[in-house]
Parts: structure tokens; C-alpha cells; sequence
């Protein structure tokens, strides 16, 4: 986060995060697709041939004025493939808000475990309480005939009470929803820091 | 080390003892004069050496002035893959057991060289010269730059600007909904 005061500007991060191809940048391509142009900058995607995220995607959106501030966000996806573990933790750093893409097919269980507690490990390595880290849980892919139900993955991964959202990214359902859950959170955390 | 995509940690600025709710968890905090001191830094910076473009952003990538010309949204997007690159080349120097106090990296182009460096833990600075403009005296302005930097952002501006927020509201969950609902045209 950080607040330019000329500008009455406030900056904050929120980071996607997630398994392999559990549909990172997709969301950040449906969102760059179905805002207002006026209102984002360019999408940067840095990826290997085969289109895979190899560092980071980034977009920025601006939002209306709300009370004195125009709060801007900037969106990051890190690159899934388990090898790119330090270029993730580069990513995550500083960050304000994460959205857990989960990859709800039951082929794919034991990546969304290993993602999710590399995450937490990540968090605290920053001396981040990830329990405090305001989190969106988007179950993505439920289109697939062999997605989990909401449930499982809830119990699967212990999420505790933080804000869950079913999507299809590529379709763009669920997209906005999980935005909007991750944004009221984090701006309720930064409401309690400089209030 | 610098924070990659995060605006800085540690040295927040230390506002008043009544506005202690300013120095942010992981943020810098940027006053109208550190702006504008900056900015007639980077004049500067532009001017002596001579440079066609120059860009600062914080650690994280945002944006906060720049010289020359490019359209706004290529600004920052520029300024992210800057600081992209400025945290990778941290991380291998690190991960190669060097420790380096601060980082240059340089660019060599048939027409500009560029140069990518930090200035203290939360600035970054781009700065493109052209073939001709020798590479050592651009290092050392660059250098310079960023030392002077550093310390515009240490100093605490006299007299902060009373600013109320006026995000203390209740509805505020609502407000973030309006807002997203109206960025969105499906
Ligand atoms: N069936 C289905 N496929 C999806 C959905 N969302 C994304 N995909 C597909 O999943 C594949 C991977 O999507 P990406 O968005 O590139 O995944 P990623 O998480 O960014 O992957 P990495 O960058 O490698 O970490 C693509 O072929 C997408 O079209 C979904 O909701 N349903
Ligand atoms: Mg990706």
C-alpha cells in the first residue's frame, strides 16, 4: 500500500495465487477484457512460449473517487509452475490482499494443498500473520464434470471462514465477484490502519 | 534489499506523534513537497546528463515522475516490468551471494543506453541516455540521483497538509461494490 497525498491516490496490491493453470491470468484477462479502457492500464504478461505466466501479469484499475481517496489496484498473478517458487515469493511480497484461484478439478487436489501452504509459508516469511492477510478463495473451473464441490475444497483446505466465490473464469463468471470481495477486505484492513 | 512490487517496508516516514496512523505497514507515504522535490530532481537528473526519458517509481512499481515522452498507460506498465526487473536482479545477486549495497543495471541499444537502478530500498530509477552520453557519467549522476532521493523521502515535511480520508465510513463495502459495478461494462 502506500498514499500519495498530491494526488489522493491509494495504492494497493492484491496478488492471485495459485496451482499451475488454475486459471491466474485468466481472470486478470477476463477483467482487462470487461472494464472500462478509461479505467486500466495495459495488461503485462510475462510468460514463456507456451503462454505460461514465467514471472508476473499485472494490470492496474482506477477506481471512482471514494470519500477523499481514488484507490488504485494493482492486480499481479504469479506464475503457478512449481519451479518458479522464488519468482512467486518475489511476487507476493508486500502484498495487501491475495485471491486463491483453486483449480476445483479432483485431479488437481493435492496442488491446491501444496499451493496453499507454500502460501502461508510465504506470508510468514514477510512476518505476515496470513490469518489477518485479507483472502479470497475462488473455486474456479467448477464447469469441469470433474470439479469438487465447494464444500470439499473448504474442508479440504481449511479455509476458515474467509470469503469464498464459485467461478468459470474463462466464461468471466465469478470474476467480478471475487474483485469486489478482495477489494472490500483489503480496503476494510486500510480503513483500520489510517482511520 | 529492495521490495520487489511492494511498496518499501522499514523507513515509512515518521509523521507527527498526533498522526501515528500514517506510517503504514508495508507503505511509503508521499507528501507534496517530497513530490515536488523529486520531481525538480529528476529535472535535473534529465538536464545534466543529457537524458531523453526518465522514469522514478517506488519498489513497487508506481509510478511517481517522470520526464520525456510516453503515453500514460505504457507509463505503467513500464514502471512494473522496471521494477520486475530491478527485484529479479536482486534476487540473483542474492541467490549468488552477493551482497550488493545497490543495484545498476545496464542496457546497451544501437540508439540509447539504459539504465535501471535503485536509490535506497523504496526507488527505483529509468533512465535512458543517448549512445554518445558517456556510460561513466551517467552512472555517477544516476548514483547521485538516488542518494538525494533517499534523502528527500527521509525528511518529514514541515508542515503536512491536513487531509481527512473520509473513508471512515460505514457503507464503505458498499461504495467499493458501486465503484467496481461501474468500472465494469461486461
Ligand atoms: N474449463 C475451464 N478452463 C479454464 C477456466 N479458467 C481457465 N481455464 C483454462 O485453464 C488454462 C490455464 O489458465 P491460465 O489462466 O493460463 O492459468 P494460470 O493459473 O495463469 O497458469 P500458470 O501461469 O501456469 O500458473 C487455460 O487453458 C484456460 O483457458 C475455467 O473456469 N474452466
Ligand atoms: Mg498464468
Amino acid at each position: 500500500m502506500n498514499i500519495n497525498w498530491q494526488h489522493r491516490e491509494l495504492n494497493l496490491k492484491v496478488v492471485y495465487y495459485g496451482p499451475a493453470l488454475s486459471g491466474k491470468t485468466t481472470n486478470l484477462e477476463q477483467i482487462y477484457k470487461r472494464v472500462n479502457p478509461n479505467q486500466r492500464s495495459e495488461l503485462v504478461s510475462l510468460k514463456t512460449h507456451e503462454d505460461r505466466t514465467l514471472f508476473f501479469d499485472f494490470l492496474q484499475l482506477e477506481l471512482g473517487k471514494i470519500g477523499g481517496l481514488t484507490p488504485k489496484i494493482h492486480l499481479y498473478t504469479v506464475p503457478g509452475q512449481s519451479y518458479y517458487e522464488a519468482s512467486r515469493r518475489l511476487v507476493l511480497r508486500g502484498t495487501d490482499g491475495v485471491v486463491f484461484v483453486v483449480d476445483s478439478s479432483v485431479s488437481r487436489l493435492n496442488d491446491n494443498v501444496a499451493a496453499w501452504k507454500d502460501m502461508y509459508s510465504h506470508l510468514r516469511s514477510f512476518g505476515f500473520d496470513p490469518d489477518k492477510m485479507p483472502i479470497v478463495v475462488q473455486f474456479n473451473k467448477q464447469d469441469l464434470p470433474d470439479a469438487l464441490n465447494p464444500l470439499a475444497i473448504k474442508n479440504l483446505l481449511h479455509t476458515n471462514g474467509k470469503p469464498v466465490v464459485n467461478a468459470v473464469a474463462v466464461r468471466g463468471e465469478g470474476v467480478l465477484d471475487t474483485l469486489k470481495l478482495i477489494t472490500r477486505a483489503v480496503m476494510t484492513n486500510v480503513q483500520r490502519e489510517i482511520a | 534489499m529492495s521490495d520487489f512490487l511492494s511498496s518499501s517496508q522499514g523507513s515509512a516516514i515518521n509523521v507527527d506523534a498526533d498522526r501515528p496512523s500514517l506510517v503504514l505497514r508495508t507503505g511509503i507515504t508521499l507528501y507534496p513537497d517530497h513530490e515536488r522535490a523529486l520531481d525538480t530532481l529528476l529535472e535535473q537528473l534529465v538536464e545534466r546528463c543529457p537524458a531523453p526519458f526518465a522514469l522514478m517509481a517506488d519498489s513497487s512499481g508506481q509510478l511517481i515522475s517522470y520526464k520525456g515522452e510516453r503515453g500514460k498507460h505504457d507509463l505503467i506498465a513500464l514502471a512494473s516490468l522496471v521494477a520486475g526487473d530491478l527485484a529479479a536482479s536482486q534476487e540473483i545477486a542474492r541467490l549468488t551471494g552477493e551482497l550488493q549495497a545497490s543495484h545498476l543495471i545496464l542496457r546497451e541499444g544501437p540508439k540509447y543506453n539504459s539504465f535501471i537502478a535503485d536509490a535506497g530500498e523504496n526507488l527505483i530509477l529509468f533512465v535512458q541516455t543517448a549512445r554518445e552520453t558517456p556510460l561513466g557519467w551517467a552512472r555517477l549522476l544516476i548514483q547521485y540521483t538516488g542518494r538525494q532521493a533517499v534523502n528527500i523521502i527521509k525528511t518529514v515535511p514541515a508542515q503536512v497538509e491536513e487531509i481527512n480520508l473520509e473513508i471512515n465510513k460505514d457503507n464503505l463495502s458498499d461504495l467499493i461494490g458501486d465503484a467496481l459495478d461501474d468500472l465494469w461494462i461486461g
